[in-house]
């Protein structure tokens, strides 16, 4: 054994080498300890700020409360929609600790008459699940409970009645097209729905009006905010801040109401019971474009779209009576006969036609090479141009549509179609709803670019702008375009933007936004001889000797009188659609009503009564005064 | 050779009188602050992190100021004990640890998938823990038998063969940062008994190697020596995405609990990492988190001064040894506390792997609370020695 003994007194083991070591030991723990120390540093003194806010985030939970969805009316404030009010009796696990809830629960069950065990259960569940939200313990009490409840207050600490919020519709299927749909956000959706600050949870709007006023109509959702340990369970101080959610705002339509239900009346009555497979109207006032009604028929239950009833929902869907689609400005028709007021009115303005005319209308034409036949193939005679529009005559407009071609064919201007989106057709109105149609005014380049079938005739033919004089061949319309080229001649030559919205207001009532009136409207020139024999021409219709409706339209002894133009879609093979497109009184027009009916006959025979019983709602007449269309078929 | 002034009185003092007297003079209180310093905050920190825990913290503060006892009356017991008798009977200590290791293989309670203890009615015993101060004095009895006698690379080579026995024993329970524990202290005694720097120059390099081929080679040709779970804690400290529901996410929480101590800490009611459960193991493996929430960094680099001190206290202790025996001892409790300090603080910071291994007289546990005390002790008896008491 080499092993130095001390001594006491003496000196130590330590030798120059040890020394070394032991050197080395201190300089090693020096260095790790130098390590640790800019560790800290770095994380405390200047990574601090940062790791503090996470450790916020840990620690602090936000609960949403959501809001109340504005209420929709109508424009004398009958509510469409709103948010059901059902007072629902709550309380949060949180708030009703265990030895107090036995006892409270027990006393509620007691005045509420119904066993305490399920009210138990829920709260066990609600403690597990998020205990700072509320658990419904009793839903949609009666008023009298609620009542009973508030006066007993004291005696249920931890209990609450709160409101809850479903949207409901007070008429069912009224307005159903108009309003649209709510629901939850669709998954492909929620992104996007995140990037403007919604939660993926919420109830939007998912089409119509609730989809279009949506950032006014959503409100402000409230929060919460609860400290939680990791297990997400609120912990000592519990409820750190809230903030109420603010409910959101009223929307005033421009529609009203008892108008909106007998046109929808009209449509269901037109289609149930016929051969008709759909139909579709608006009411506008020519004036402002104020929509006054909009309908659509085979129609849908929007309800059972805020209830989510998922059987429902999928048989809407899958029907092929297309019941969600809002055919008065997504359906697409050819206008027919309606189509003439706007044929007219350019043939007029642009000298093809002279204002004094007295024309042929011979039971066939023939042009370029084809026989062009005239309705039911009669022979009406020399007509005043009124009573071209009057009798509705198709030789005389495929006259027109014939002078149409040779300007276009001498000039390459397209002047037909010019005057035809000046009145509004073949483009979107600019009505405040989502889904709008365009329709189609064909032209040149349609016809060029169009998916025909391989060896189609692509070159602009004769045939086009004469069967486009008398709205056939490929011209596609909607009613509501067709209420807003009627307004064209009504006001005098204004093309308006048709506006459902009249105003937004907050739930108190107040001003928040003006809708109606605010889109300026586009002049459309028209000189007053034109104005004049087109409104002869539709004052005619309704009331002449010859007019094709003045059976329906001729026993109301309405002041003023009534203008409008039937028309019958020649639909290749089924039965014709059904147009009429008018406007009343027709010395001062208040209001222009179009509907078509989807294979539903001639113009006189499913449209025209229609109109005239819609217009009766509005105007203050019976509607029964309205008459039945002649047995004589008449576009 | 006593230098106090003689009263009257002083004549009657007897010989124990005499010898407590010097005992008490021959006490490192530097040291001895410094730990009991860190047993009073660990104290308080353990309160602060289990006071949301189920049961609340009385459960831990009582069982941990009981360790505390018991711990004292272990340094006291040390402290009497002369150390240079243990240096004959390395291969009994060896015996010895090895047993206890069996019978915990044998009747041994696991706890988180870890069978590391012995159930001893309402506590538990942890002989790998104990194993910690056992290898330093089997390690230096057995080198000095042989230093000078034995040529140095063989001698490195069997210490080393004598470390890896009770360490794959540990390793296999398994406890990977215990089995670390023992390869530390070996190298503390290499240390100190001068084996050549180059021995531990081919240590490094052979570190590196073992290091890659266990963790890439081996794994890649489709023989994994480390279990799954067990990999992922040793890199997690890198790349916490890496394991983020495990070891990432204890590293991650506790960087958090950490850093947003800030500069003077959150206070014990602001301390939500902690006492709301975000931080797991919060009064063992990572109390050091606690104490960096709640007092900043006024509170780490306290405790990180405090451990200086242990350091230093223990390497003064080594210089003035009065025996290579002792001093050999001495060194290797020096390098234990070094090695268990920083890396469990790394651990908690994020710079080092998460091994399991606690901070002495910081982390709640009776075993190694004991063991720590012992070495302490340990280190007191050496300095009594040296006044020849």
């Amino acid at each position: 054994m080499t092993l130095r003994r001390h001594r006491p007194g003496g000196r130590g083991p330590l030798t120059p080498a040890t020394a070394v070591r032991i050197a080395a030991l201190g300089t090693a723990a020096l260095v790790l300890m130098g390590v640790l120390m800019a560790r800290l540093w770095f994380l405390q003194i200047i990574g601090g700020q940062a790791y503090a806010q996470r450790a916020e985030a840990n620690r602090i939970r936000t609960v949403d409360l959501p809001a109340q969805r504005g209420t929709i009316t109508d424009r004398n404030g009958k509510v469409l929609a709103r948010v059901r009010e059902g007072w629902n009796i709550v309380a949060r696990p949180l708030e009703l600790p265990n030895p107090k809830r036995q006892l409270v629960v027990r006393r509620l069950a007691e005045m509420l008459g119904t066993p305490p065990r399920p009210m138990l259960k829920a709260l066990a569940q609600g403690q597990q699940n998020s205990p700072y939200e509320a658990v419904v313990l009793e839903d949609d009490v009666p008023l009298d409970i609620r009542t009973a409840f508030v006066e007993r207050q004291r005696d249920f600490p931890g209990v609450a009645v709160e409101r809850s919020y479903v949207r409901t519709y007070p008429d069912g299927e009224l307005a159903a097209h108009v309003l649209g749909t709510v629901g939850p956000i669709y998954r492909e959706h929620v992104t996007s729905y995140r990037d403007q600050g919604y939660l993926g949870n919420e109830t939007v709007g998912h089409t119509g009006i609730e989809a279009q006023y949506e950032s006014y109509l959503r409100g402000t959702r409230g929060e919460l905010r609860v400290e939680v340990n990791v297990a997400g369970q609120p912990v000592g101080r519990g409820i750190l801040s809230s903030r109420s959610p603010t409910p959101g705002n009223t929307l005033v339509l421009s529609l009203d109401a008892k108008l909106q239900a007998a046109l929808q009346a009209q449509l269901y009555q037109r289609v149930e019971g016929s051969a008709a497979t759909g139909a579709a109207g608006v009411a506008m006032n020519p004036q402002t474009g104020e929509v006054l009604a909009m309908a659509s028929y085979p129609t849908f239950n929007p309800e059972d779209y805020a209830r989510s009833r998922v059987k429902r929902l999928t048989a809407y869907q899958n029907s092929k009576r297309q019941p969600l689609t809002n055919r008065a400005d997504e359906g697409l028709y050819p206008p027919a006969s309606t189509m003439k007021i706007v044929t007219l009115a350019s043939a007029l303005q642009t000298g093809i036609v002279k204002p004094g005319a007295v024309l042929l209308s011979d039971s066939s034409v023939e042009l370029w090479g084809r026989n062009w036949i005239n309705f039911g193939k009669e022979y009406q005679g020399y007509l005043s141009l009124p009573q071209a529009l009057e009798q509705s005559s198709d030789t005389i407009f495929y006259g027109f549509g014939d002078k149409f071609f040779r300007r276009y064919r001498s000039n390459g201007v397209e002047l037909q179609q010019r005057w035809a989106h000046d009145f509004g057709l073949g483009q979107k109105t600019g009505i405040d709803l989502p889904d709008e149609a365009d329709g189609r005014i064909p032209d040149k380049q349609w016809k060029r670019t169009y998916p025909f079938p391989d060896g189609y005739q692509r070159q602009w033919l004769p045939g086009d702008n004469i069967n486009m004089a008398v709205g056939q061949g490929d011209v596609l319309v909607t009613p509501l375009q067709m209420a807003v080229a009627y307004s064209v001649i009504a006001n005098g030559g204004h093309r308006v933007v048709p506006t459902l919205g009249k105003r937004i207001e907050t739930p108190a009532g107040s001003l928040v936004r003006q809708l109606s009136g605010t889109k300026a409207s586009t002049p459309v020139t028209l000189s007053p001889s034109t104005l004049s024999i087109i409104r002869e021409g539709l004052r005619g219709v309704t009331s002449g000797p010859g007019g094709t409706a003045t059976g329906v339209f001729g026993p109301v002894p309405l002041k003023g009188g009534f203008a409008g133009k039937t028309g019958t879609g020649e639909n290749y093979g089924r039965e014709d659609h059904s147009w009429f497109v008018g406007y009343a009184p027709a010395d001062n027009p208040k209001i222009v009503v179009a509907i078509v009916v989807a294979n539903g006959g001639t113009g006189a025979s499913a449209a025209a009564p229609a109109v005239c019983a819609t217009m009766g709602e509005y105007l203050g007449y019976d509607p029964g005064l309205c008459g039945v269309a002649p047995p004589k078929k008449t576009n | 050779m006593t230098t106090l002034t003689q009263t009257p009185r002083a004549h009657q003092h007897n010989a124990v009188t005499e010898r407590a007297r010097g005992v008490l003079g021959s006490v490192d209180w530097i040291l001895l602050a410094a730990v009991a310093a860190l047993s009073a905050l660990s104290l308080y920190t353990i309160d602060v992190a289990t006071a949301s825990d189920f049961g609340g913290s009385g459960f831990y503060v009582n069982r941990q100021a009981v360790f505390l006892v018991v711990g004292v009356v272990v340094l006291v017991a040390a402290a009497v004990f002369d150390t240079e008798r243990a240096q004959g009977m390395p291969w009994v200590l060896l015996g010895s640890l090895l047993g206890a290791l069996a019978v915990v293989y044998a009747i041994g309670s696991t706890v988180n998938g870890s069978r590391r203890w012995i159930d001893l009615g309402p506590f538990s015993m942890q002989p790998s823990e104990m194993g910690k101060v056992l290898m330093i004095v089997i390690l230096a009895g057995l080198a000095l038998e042989r230093v000078g006698e034995m040529e140095p690379g063989r001698l490195t080579l069997f210490l080393g063969g004598i470390t890896v026995v009770p360490a794959i024993v540990v390793f296999l329970q398994p406890d990977l940062g215990t089995a670390l524990v023992y390869f530390a202290v070996y190298i503390g005694v290499l240390v100190m008994i001068l084996t050549p720097w180059q021995h531990f120059a081919v240590m490094g390099a052979g570190l590196v190697a073992v290091v890659l081929v266990v963790m890439v080679v081996l794994p890649a040709v489709g023989l994994p020596v480390l279990k799954e779970y067990q990999q992922g804690r040793l890199t997690s400290f890198i790349d916490p995405t890496a394991d983020p529901d495990g070891t990432g996410y204890q590293i991650n929480q506790a960087k958090i609990a950490i850093g947003s101590g800030g500069a003077a800490g959150k206070g014990r009611e602001g301390a939500t990492q902690a006492t709301n459960e975000f931080l797991p193991e919060h009064q063992t493996d990572f109390i050091f988190a606690v104490v960096g929430e709640v007092f900043g960094f006024v509170g780490t680099a306290g405790v990180v001064a405090l451990f200086g001190i242990i350091i230093w206290r223990a390497l003064r202790i080594t210089a003035r040894a009065a025996t290579q025996f002792e001093q050999v001892v001495a060194g290797g409790l020096a390098t234990l506390f070094i090695f268990q300090a920083f890396v469990n603080i790394g651990m908690n910071i994020g710079i080092m792997p998460v091994t399991g291994i606690p901070l002495p007289f910081m982390s709640y546990g009776g075993s190694h609370t004991l063991t720590n005390m012992g070495a302490i002790g340990i280190l007191l008896a050496i300095n009594r020695r040296r006044v020849g008491i």
